[in-house]
């Protein structure tokens, strides 16, 4: 055979091996080509069904490798960062959303303490005539008159009073004491009689009152009371 | 696995996107684990446990160095020269030789048909049996024939081969009287 020929029968083979079409070739090397392709073909596959076995194992094996070595990020890892992030991002969104809806006002009472000049109530009654008892326990008339020349038998007509309001959080507020400083104009027993009206502490609620004297706390200058009138006002609590 | 979409896993690869190296390793891995190991085994002689090891490897360092290529076209090439310097490397640590594939003998292997008593058998089971010698006879003619016949060009099946694209022009052509060797007496089955 020429060597053209071989050469021509060599190409004419390798395009059978690719796949290839070719027109007016040997039969016998086109038979023995495309049988050549087939074993080569049916090799390959073996050989592929063969490598397939470890195919998964190996590809976990190799992700495995490139998250320790930090090419890539574990996906788990990078879900449970992003789930925080995300519930993060929410909780700060409500709470801002929770403020600037929510009214600004104050609930806690005001501790005050402060010690108050009240009349005695041994001498409540003013009447020079009225009977009271002195300091030894002897009833007497014209009282009045008696302290003048012998002073030392009656007790001081000024009492002085330790008086708390609003130590002991808002449940166990003492009106009483409140009052009594209240009087004495004291914006934060003022602020917290307000309170126990809003609150109804000792009784019902009362709005209207609560205003009443949140204003004359605010008038001597308590802040939280404005606040808390605001909040009154806002949601329509009174007329 | 073409030029084309090797350039595309290169993009996949030196992307900043989590994503996209998601992706693109999975890609990688698809594409050129099995080409590999078959590599290893075929050219270098490699036993396929060391291959398995070789492929993983190589497959880390892709994913490592995928950036200092610059020339997205050259990725493909690149990737095998990897391979090849991972298998020499092994090949020196552990003290073998690497097998050159002697041409010479080729007119020798010619002349001597192997006569193969295979009786009365089908035509096509004598031509795999007959490739399958050849397989383990020439294992490198058997392995550029594989790249061949999936469609290669011989400017692609070069840098596997560590030839010049002439060279395995030569080389693969040289195939057909090689195995013709092997299923010779094939042709003589009805």
């Amino acid at each position: 055979m020429s060597t053209n020929n071989e050469k021509k029968l060599d190409e004419e083979w390798l395009a059978f091996i690719r796949g290839d079409m070719v027109i007016n070739a040997n039969k016998k090397w086109r038979l023995h080509a495309k049988l050549v392709r087939a074993a080569i073909l049916s090799i390959m596959a073996e050989e592929e069904r063969h490598l397939n076995v470890s195919y998964d194992r190996d590809l976990s094996k190799f992700k495995h490798a490139l998250i320790e070595k930090g090419i890539l990020k574990n996906k788990k890892e990078s879900i449970n960062k992003r789930f925080f992030k995300w519930l993060g991002a929410l909780i700060f969104g409500v709470t801002v959303v929770w403020a600037t809806s929510e009214l600004i006002r104050f609930d806690k009472p005001i501790p005050t303490e402060s010690q108050v000049e009240i009349n005695n109530p041994k001498y409540e009654s003013d009447k020079p005539f009225s009977l009271i008892t002195d300091k030894y326990g002897t009833f007497t008339a014209f009282w009045p008159w008696l302290k003048i020349f012998s002073p030392e038998r009656f007790h001081d007509p000024i009492h002085i009073v330790n008086t708390q309001c609003g130590h002991e959080g808002l449940e166990k507020l003492n009106i009483k004491d409140c009052l009594v400083l209240a009087e004495q104009n004291n914006a934060a027993a003022l602020f917290n009689i307000g309170l126990m009206y809003e609150k109804g502490i000792s009784g019902k609620a009362d709005f209207q009152k609560a205003y009443e004297y949140y204003k004359k706390a605010e008038s001597l200058g308590n802040d939280q009371a404005k606040f808390n009138i605001e909040y009154l006002k806002e949601k329509n609590l009174i007329n | 696995m073409k030029t084309k979409k090797f350039e595309e896993l290169h993009a996949l690869l030196v992307s900043n996107d989590d994503n996209h190296l998601n992706r693109g390793y999975r890609i990688l891995f698809e594409s050129l684990r099995n080409k590999m190991i078959g590599h290893f085994i075929k050219k270098f002689r490699l036993n396929e446990e060391s291959a398995q090891d070789l492929t993983h490897e190589s497959l880390i360092t892709i994913m490592e160095k995928a950036h200092t290529v610059k020339e997205p076209k050259a990725f493909v090439g690149w990737c095998w020269k990897l391979t090849d310097r991972k298998a020499l490397d092994y090949l020196r640590k552990t003290k073998r030789e690497k097998i050159e594939f002697n041409t010479d003998k080729f007119d020798i292997e010619i002349k001597q048909q192997k006569n193969i008593n295979v009786g009365n058998v089908d035509k096509r089971i004598c031509i795999q049996k007959g490739s399958e010698r050849f397989k383990e006879e020439h294992p490198m003619r058997h392995y550029a024939l594989e790249l061949f016949a999936q469609g290669f060009t011989h400017a692609e099946i070069a840098p596997r081969l560590d030839k010049t694209p002439g060279a395995t022009k030569e080389f693969i052509s040289q195939c057909r009287k090689i195995i013709d060797t092997f299923i010779g007496h094939c042709k003589e089955i009805k």
